[in-house]
């Protein structure tokens, strides 16, 4: 345990060194300040921008590319509580629950404290992540190089499991999404004989379906759609914003949330297939049972801002966690930063702490300098947001459009690929039509070739007995897990209960 | 008993899934199987094929016998129709025409139609905020991102 810490404080000196050189701390800046643009504006999430700029990180080094990345994504959790306090509109997915006490908080006229908590309890439960991640990642690492195929498969099948909780609707559906996005994933030359499958003779197929395209068209595209259909019209809550700083009496209310915030987002969040947006509702639900007065919830509570708000950054930390160490995507944003890793020609998982630390490091200490600079840039430039939030949908929608397009084609040179781009849009407006959940798609699409991969080497090396599955204990606890996952919420349907109502609630 | 649409829409996207997952298991069948003690390229499309024709299935079955409560919304209304008719026809159509035209000049074109058509900003106004995006984003991302964009007949 002592060697632990030490090495972890090495790690964490050594980290700072890399993410304060100049070139590093300008792409941290970069990425938290468009993330807090795109988190503000509404209908642009981390995950598009994320597919967006990766074509612009190509003249960066990896490290550069990943931090700016990554601070797209705790940046955007940041903006996405202003557009939610200040319009009664979700900038971002894991700031649905913020709409709830954040706008009331605001038609009280006491917009700055619910903005101020919101940046204080992100900044407190993203250093806290930071934090977590720092002690929990080297060991988890060294644990994760002992696994062979059947882990890996085990712990796949977990994660798919838990994916199919990811979204609010059917969970038979989220099951046939996971399948049809696996199947998506197995397009493209085998990786094992190289023989092409659902390719149809041509070229572009046979490099398999492009992350990029999909994401951009499943959330880019999809999400235009939905609102020129809609005809989005955002109405900014006209007040004066004054006191940002919380006052004491707020501070006493809202401390025990953000800690439990934290804490629940960081443990949530690093399960497979959670993401930032569960923990918010879990966040929200677990404070309005634990209060005293419950009945002021929803009517402006500065817990109902903390906790969730807390939850969320935390969550993001936590879901680093997976990524860094297993070389698992943990959910979709955490699916186009593994894209860019691989992009840059790094694989992330067990060995990346070895045989790249100062991207590990430097990635993780630059999340701390994120959040510092979040805190320090935001607070002050809340007018600046409000008056982006001003921008009508009808001149932001052509550019959203045309950042698809030229994000999609910077990537690949290949006009196909905008193509593929689109019918993902029209695909993905479809499934909203219909209730169908992309995320589970495309996670599955993601982890479907690792999953494949270990599946046929674990058969290979039992000569086909399924049973090697149970056989290995850290594999057999994996099943077991899956097991407990599957049978958990039908055996405790007052857990089930539960959480809906708290999804009910807050939406 | 009149049908409701929520119904209706249920059990058509059901049935999609249903046929998609038996195309796959139609075109996986032509690739190698293996053995369990030795997977081919098909093992993995195979199963994943029938599991989702399964779920496609269940989808179905649940569609028929649970009653959609759903209201009478029609699944679009005809001016969101042609809205989303004209964006998805003019992004189809810039994709076809940008290796012809250049980034810049099929940029501007798609510019002015979604102001245009979509947004009904005047013509004047549209050809101006088109104009300057065009420029703006040539500018940015090709001159000094470096992203590699057509540049057609003429250069730009």
């Amino acid at each position: 345990m002592g060697v632990l810490s030490v090495d972890a404080l090495q790690g964490t000196v050594y980290g700072f060194a890399v993410a304060l050189q100049p070139a590093n701390l300008v792409a941290c800046f970069v990425g938290v300040f468009v993330g807090t643009l795109i988190g503000v504006l509404p209908g642009l999430g981390p995950v598009a921008t994320m597919s967006l700029l990766l074509p612009a990180t190509f003249v960066m080094t990896p490290t550069a590319s990943i931090i700016m990345m990554a601070g797209i994504y705790y940046g955007a959790m940041y903006g996405g509580s202003t557009t939610s306090i200040l319009v009664n509109i979700p900038g971002e997915a894991a700031s649905v629950v913020t709409c709830l006490d954040g706008y009331q908080m605001a038609r009280q006229g006491r917009a700055g404290p619910a903005l101020g908590i919101a940046a204080f309890g992100s900044f407190i439960a993203g250093t806290l992540g930071v934090l977590g991640i720092m002690l929990l990642s080297p060991p988890l690492a060294a644990a994760a190089l002992r696994f062979g195929p059947p882990e890996i498969f085990t712990l796949l099948l977990l994660g798919f499991t838990m994916i199919t909780y990811l979204g609010s609707g059917s969970r038979l559906k989220a099951v046939a999404m996971a399948f049809a996005g696996m199947l998506l994933g197995t397009v493209g030359l085998d990786p094992v004989t190289a023989t092409p499958r659902f390719t149809f003779d041509t070229v572009t197929l046979s490099d398999g379906v492009g992350l990029v395209p999909m994401i951009m068209g499943l959330f880019g595209v999809t999400e235009v759609l939905v609102n020129v259909e809609a005809g989005l019209k955002q109405e900014v809550f006209q007040t004066k914003i004054r006191h940002l700083l919380p006052t004491r009496q707020d501070w006493k209310d809202s401390a025990a949330p953000i800690a439990r915030g934290s804490v629940l987002g960081f443990a949530l969040g690093i399960l497979p297939g959670v993401g930032a947006i569960i923990p918010t509702f879990v966040a929200y639900a677990l404070e309005k049972r634990l209060s005293k007065r419950p009945e002021t919830f929803g009517r402006g509570a500065i817990e109902g801002v903390a906790a969730p708000e807390s939850a969320n950054n935390a969550a993001t930390a936590g879901s680093m966690i997976p990524l860094l160490t297993l070389g698992i995507a943990p959910n979709v944003v955490m699916a186009v930063l593994l894209g860019a890793f691989l992009v840059h020609g790094v694989q992330p998982g067990p060995l990346m702490l070895r045989e790249h630390p100062e991207l590990f490091w430097g990635v993780v200490a630059s999340m701390y300098v994120g959040n510092v600079l979040l805190l320090v840039l935001n607070l002050p430039l809340i007018g600046l947001w409000v008056q982006i939030l001003k921008v009508p949908y009808g001149l932001l929608f052509p550019l959203i459009l045309l950042m698809c397009m030229i994000g999609v084609y910077g990537v690949s040179d290949n006009i196909w690929d905008v193509v593929i781009m689109l019918a993902f849009g029209g695909l993905g407006w479809l499934m909203r039509k219909t209730g169908f959940e992309a995320a589970p798609m495309v996670l599955a699409f993601v982890l479907g070739r690792l999953a494949e991969e270990s599946l046929r080497q674990s058969l290979l090396l039992s000569r086909g007995r399924f049973a090697i599955l149970l056989e290995r204990p850290i594999a057999a606890a994996f099943l077991v897990a899956t097991v407990v996952v599957i049978v958990l919420p039908v055996a405790l349907p007052r857990l089930r209960a539960l959480l809906t109502r708290a999804a009910a609630e807050a939406s | 008993m009149p049908e409701s649409g929520a119904a209706r829409r249920e059990r058509l996207s059901a049935l999609v899934v249903l046929l998609v997952a038996l195309a796959a298991l139609v075109e996986a069948r032509r690739l190698p199987f293996g053995s369990v003690s030795a997977p081919g390229a098909g093992f993995f499309p195979l199963t994943l094929g029938a599991g989702l024709a399964l779920l496609g299935a269940a989808l179905l079955v649940r569609a028929f016998v649970t009653t959609a409560a759903g209201a009478a919304a029609p699944f679009v209304t005809p001016s969101a129709r042609a809205r989303l008719m004209t964006v998805m026809t003019a992004m189809l159509a810039y994709a076809a025409l940008l290796g012809w035209l250049g980034f810049a000049l099929a940029t501007f074109a798609l510019m002015v139609v979604l102001f245009r058509v979509v947004e009904s900003h005047g013509w004047a106004r549209a050809v101006l905020e088109s104009a300057a995006t065009a420029v703006l984003v040539h500018v940015v991302f090709k001159a000094w991102l470096g992203v590699r964009l057509p540049p057609g007949p003429w250069g730009f």
